[in-house]
């Protein structure tokens, strides 16, 4: 049976086999941070409330504090519960990308190519 | 304590702790106290690259066309970068080599620093290709105040470490009474430098240099000096390795699992190293101050570099227990992640794998049915 993925004060998805946590987790649009999608960085760190996971490959190089896992080589075992350190909603895309423009050049991409959308997103 | 290159007793090596234990005699990897480092060793290896693999034919054409303060950002981003990796290919072996008890531990240090020299030898390549006159651009970094302040932080605390271990491998434990002033060398003050060292060194290769790859990315992201971002990347690819050796070391170090001595200096010295990153994430936003003062580059100014700076210092702040310096928020340079992602990266077409594991490749097993088609 697929497990069910939780995030801590946020909603539920199922997991499909064979998928990572951390592209389980890319496929809701959550975002997620990597480096080398290999174990040896560290960067995709999380915090587990709930449940088990199983590392796919060669034991993670990179250390793994108490209570975290790393998304990027494990997959889960059971249903999980999640922390994110920054809760969020799903990201739109365009908007984080958009957060990293500085007022000049912000004022230029929006005459470019902007939807009555990223406008909001924008100014707001 | 002098130090000897051949430890002549008859001893287990596997007993000793990391650093400050005996000498290490006999360069053996079948047996392990810490089987991590010589995982690192393989997986470092498995990385080599060399930055001439890499074409930067664009690239000249690319800064030529920069307006003048896009090329005071890239150049200064570079400067940094090549102190960084300046220290970063000496210091490890000229502090850690002498106090380290371990075979594998010794030869990490000896494969990361060696690495680090790769990391300088592509600045001279990318700096070659961008002017003509390489030299009054290296000799700035030596000159220009923005940058000499920075290598003061970078280095003083590998310093004072390398002058403790040689005035305790020369003397001894105890007062002594040099020509200038008197000494007092201490053990536990040795091992309270080589923490307090570690951890700026964490601080360097994880917030310092993440900051200089966001620059480079920074350009990249707009398809303009692409030669110079692939090299970036394998460099970002040997730092999340490094960052890692030493996030284990401290963390071996807290947990006393190593050396018991060395989970209390963990704990006594928490605030003052708590305050390491503090003050180098300071240090970073002045650094941006410097970089944009002339003017801010499409897709990078002074406060996103500020607020990458806060979001990459609590990630490794968290990473090695410390409460985070600054309120955790989410990564305002999202494209980052697949910069720093090295899958992609091709140096030369016969080393499209340089990321995957060497080991093992060779089945050295030979059964009976290996001969069957053998006839004599
Ligand atoms: S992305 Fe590097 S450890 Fe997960
Ligand atoms: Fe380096
Ligand atoms: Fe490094």
């Amino acid at each position: 049976m697929a497990h069910i993925v939780k995030i801590q004060d946020g909603y539920s998805f199922y997991v499909r086999e064979g998928e990572t946590l951390l592209e389980v987790l890319e496929a809701q649009n959550i975002q997620t941070e990597y480096q080398c999608r290999q174990g040896y960085c560290g960067s995709c760190q999380l915090q587990l409330v709930e449940g088990q996971v199983e590392y796919n490959r060669e034991p993670p190089l990179a250390f793994i504090p108490d209570g975290r896992v790393l998304p990027c080589c494990c997959e889960p075992r059971s249903d999980l519960v999640l922390a994110l350190a920054v809760p969020v909603p799903p990201r739109s895309d365009g908007g984080a990308q958009r957060r990293t423009l500085d007022e000049k050049s912000r004022a230029q991409q929006d005459t470019l190519h902007s939807t009555p959308a990223e406008m909001a997103e924008t100014t707001r | 304590m002098t130090y000897t290159t051949f430890n002549r007793n008859l001893f287990d090596g596997t007993a000793e702790p990391m650093f400050f234990g005996q000498n290490v005699n006999v360069a053996r990897y079948d047996v392990q106290k810490h089987a991590i480092f010589e995982h690192l060793i393989q997986k470092q290896l498995s990385f080599f690259w060399r930055p001439e693999e890499v074409d930067l034919s664009c690239d000249r054409s690319d800064f030529r066309n920069l307006p003048e303060h896009e090329q005071h950002i890239f150049l200064s981003n570079l400067k940094y970068q090549t102190l960084l990796d300046s220290v970063q290919g000496r210091s490890p072996n000229m502090a850690l080599l002498p106090i380290a008890s371990l075979a594998e531990l010794e030869t990490w240090i000896e494969t990361w620093s060696f690495s680090e020299t790769i990391h300088s030898r592509s600045y001279t390549h990318i700096m070659r290709n961008l002017v003509d006159e390489p030299t009054s651009v290296f000799d700035d970094i030596v000159n220009n105040e923005a940058i000499v302040s920075r290598a003061a932080a970078v280095t003083c605390h590998y310093d004072e470490l390398i002058t403790g271990i040689q005035l305790y491998q020369t003397l001894g434990e105890g007062r002594h009474q040099l020509p200038d002033k008197t000494v007092t060398v201490s053990l536990r003050d040795l091992k309270k430098k080589l923490y307090l060292t570690l951890v700026s060194v964490n601080v360097l290769e994880a917030i310092r240099f993440y900051v200089s790859f966001a620059c480079s990315f920074a350009f990249a992201e707009r398809a303009t000096m692409e030669g110079n971002a692939k090299i970036i990347k394998l460099i970002a690819r040997d730092e999340a390795l490094h960052l890692t050796g030493t996030q284990h070391m401290l963390q071996l170090m807290a947990s006393g699992r190593d050396d018991p001595e060395m989970a209390e200096i963990a704990r006594e010295l928490k605030e003052e190293a708590r305050q390491i990153f503090v003050e180098a994430a300071r240090q970073e936003k002045e650094w941006a101050a410097y970089l944009f003062r002339d003017g801010s580059m499409i897709g990078l100014n002074r406060e996103i570099l500020e607020q990458y700076v806060e979001y990459i210092t609590c990630q490794r702040m968290i990473a090695v227990n410390f409460e985070p310096a600054f309120e955790v928020k989410q990564n305002p340079l999202p494209w980052m992640n697949s910069w720093l992602n090295s899958d992609h990266v091709q140096v030369a077409p016969q080393e499209v794998e340089v990321s995957s594991y060497l080991v093992g490749q060779v089945d050295s097993d030979v059964h009976h049915d290996d001969f069957r088609e053998f006839t004599l």
